[in-house]
């Protein structure tokens, strides 16, 4: 059945998913344009003496990068929305008199729900990433191609670089950066799904008041959010007074352990939260 | 073993002012149509809904087959609740692909038949259907499957005479012979001629169980006749 829960919640996303997808290639296409405006094409020709007074078209030139970025967060956040509305629609509106009366438990349900949604929010920001990455690449390889380099190339000098600037720092700092590195790749791959079970919990908390129930939903947002950000700083300044910082070895050992202990605190928040809203649809659920 | 659906003490309140169903217990049989009917705000449609798993009960236990409100029952239980609770969106025949995915006893050839002797293209999506072909849509869903229980929350509420009479001919025609069928209303005199037993409800308690036949023989009225005796103002 788990299977097939998968399989409808996707059908059931991937309309609005696919568009914003399309939008996304609509949005780079835009920052594209940016880097038409003269200024650049003077930017690469000569770094150092080109004009320096702006035209009404490198202005707009800025603007549009300007826009670019507010899109792109746009898109992020366009999801985040779509997907909590889709979970409060089908979960607690008309619509979950149907998923609510399917012989499946509430713990396969929850779990397709929460599966798909992160599934989105990753692929609508490696999306994000992409977007920005071919415009990086194409701004590098325009800027320096009177230099002699080929976009693959600058891409292959940076990682080189940053591959051996770990490797120094790893060495002669005491600095992990291979588990830094690590780290980063499990964050960004996590985040998008603890992101939507923090989501879903705060609508399923919505759903224990009698009333106004949507805007219980978003102050319960609000408070998970307060909540944890307040209890990671907790955290950090308990860890913080066992240090005295009087080596460089020191502080990263700080920074190993906020780490750590972040991680911790946000893998803890969103079992609470999926618990939250496990209990809500098995013990609390009050179809309206 | 003949109990179908078998309610102990049932009490559903959202503060101590609202009890809308009170420390109901009342077990029904297999094989019976049975009307639940009651005023508006009687508490019909709580009870159906804590059947169906949508309402945590307060207080008591609900068990169907034997079983306690769950995955089990909802495979044996089909549902039909007052409103339209499919999204309007989507295709009749994805709607078909669903309920075939996940309801073991829907038969897609029967529910097609029922669309096709009401001229309802399947390939259109439900928000381009009228309010009552939405209605008999839904119908046509659950009484596509071969359940033990059917549990009809106002199936002829708010659609006009022809159609009422569809809907209660789809209802008799369609659904398992072993099957209890529960059919909330107000709208009694409709459905009276198909009702096996009542179940009277008032402020969320039950005021009387009993089957069609002994209300016509101990009080010499119809049903309908009967309730307006009972629930006059």
């Amino acid at each position: 059945m788990l299977g097939k829960l998968l399989k409808h919640e996707w059908k059931g996303t991937c309309k609005v998913g696919g568009l914003i997808l399309i939008l996304l290639a609509g949005i780079t296409f835009f920052g594209w344009l940016a880097f038409q405006s003269p200024m650049w094409n003077e930017m690469a020709g000569d770094s150092i003496e080109y004009n320096m007074a702006f035209s009404i078209l490198d202005l707009m030139s800025i603007f549009t990068l300007f826009a670019y970025m507010f899109l792109l967060l746009g898109a992020v956040v366009g999801i985040m929305i779509y997907l909590a509305v889709h979970f409060y629609q089908t979960m607690y509106t008309d619509e979950g008199y149907l998923l609510h009366t399917l012989p499946v438990t509430k713990g396969r349900l929850l779990f397709s729900k929460v599966f798909i949604g992160g599934l989105w929010m990753l692929i609508i920001l490696i999306g994000v990433y992409t977007s920005m990455v071919a415009l990086i690449s194409f701004m590098m390889g325009r800027l320096l191609a009177p230099e002699g380099y080929t976009v693959w190339g600058i891409w292959e000098l940076f990682f080189g670089e940053l591959g051996e600037a770990i490797l120094m720092m790893e060495k002669e700092l005491n600095f992990k950066g291979t588990v830094y590195l690590v780290y980063t790749i499990l964050t960004m791959l996590s985040s998008p799904f603890i992101t939507m079970i923090v989501v879903f919990g705060a609508i399923s908390m919505g759903q224990l008041f009698t009333k106004h129930r949507v805007l219980m939903a978003i102050v319960c947002y609000g408070g998970v959010l307060l909540a944890n950000g307040l209890v990671k700083s907790i955290v950090e300044a308990i860890i913080a007074t066992l240090y005295d910082f009087s080596s460089f070895e020191k502080v990263m050992s700080f920074f190993d352990r906020n780490l750590i202990s972040g991680t911790i605190l946000s893998v803890l928040f969103a079992a609470v939260m999926y618990f939250v809203s496990y209990y809500v649809n098995t013990r609390k659920l009050n179809m309206e | 073993m003949n109990e179908l659906v078998e309610i102990v003490g049932l009490t559903k309140s959202y503060d101590a002012r609202n009890v809308a169903v009170n420390n109901i217990t009342i077990t029904l049989p297999k094989g019976k149509i049975v009307g639940l009917l009651g005023p508006n705000g009687s508490g019909k449609t709580t009870l159906i809904k804590m059947m169906n798993g949508l309402l945590t009960p307060s207080q008591g236990s609900i068990r169907i087959n034997g079983q306690p409100v769950g995955v089990e029952t909802k495979a044996h239980v089909a549902y039909l609740p007052d409103r339209t609770y499919l999204s309007g969106g989507k295709r009749i025949s994805q709607i078909l692909d669903f309920f075939c995915d996940f309801y073991a006893d829907f038969s897609k050839e029967k529910a097609l038949e029922m669309l096709s002797s009401l001229n309802i293209d399947p390939t259109v999506r439900l928000k381009t259907l009228s309010k009552g072909n939405k209605e008999k849509v839904q119908l046509i869903l659950v009484m596509s499957r071969q359940a033990d229980l059917y549990v009809l929350d106002e199936p002829i509420a708010g659609v006009d005479p022809a159609a009422r009479d569809y809907i209660l001919r789809t209802i008799i025609n369609n659904y398992n012979p072993n099957a209890t069928v529960i059919i909330s209303t107000h709208l009694i005199g409709d459905i009276e001629q198909v009702l096996d037993e009542v179940i009277f409800m008032r402020f969320g308690h039950l005021v009387l169980y009993t089957s069609v036949d002994n209300i016509r023989e101990q009080h010499g009225k119809s049903v309908d006749a009967y309730f307006r005796e009972v629930f006059a103002c």
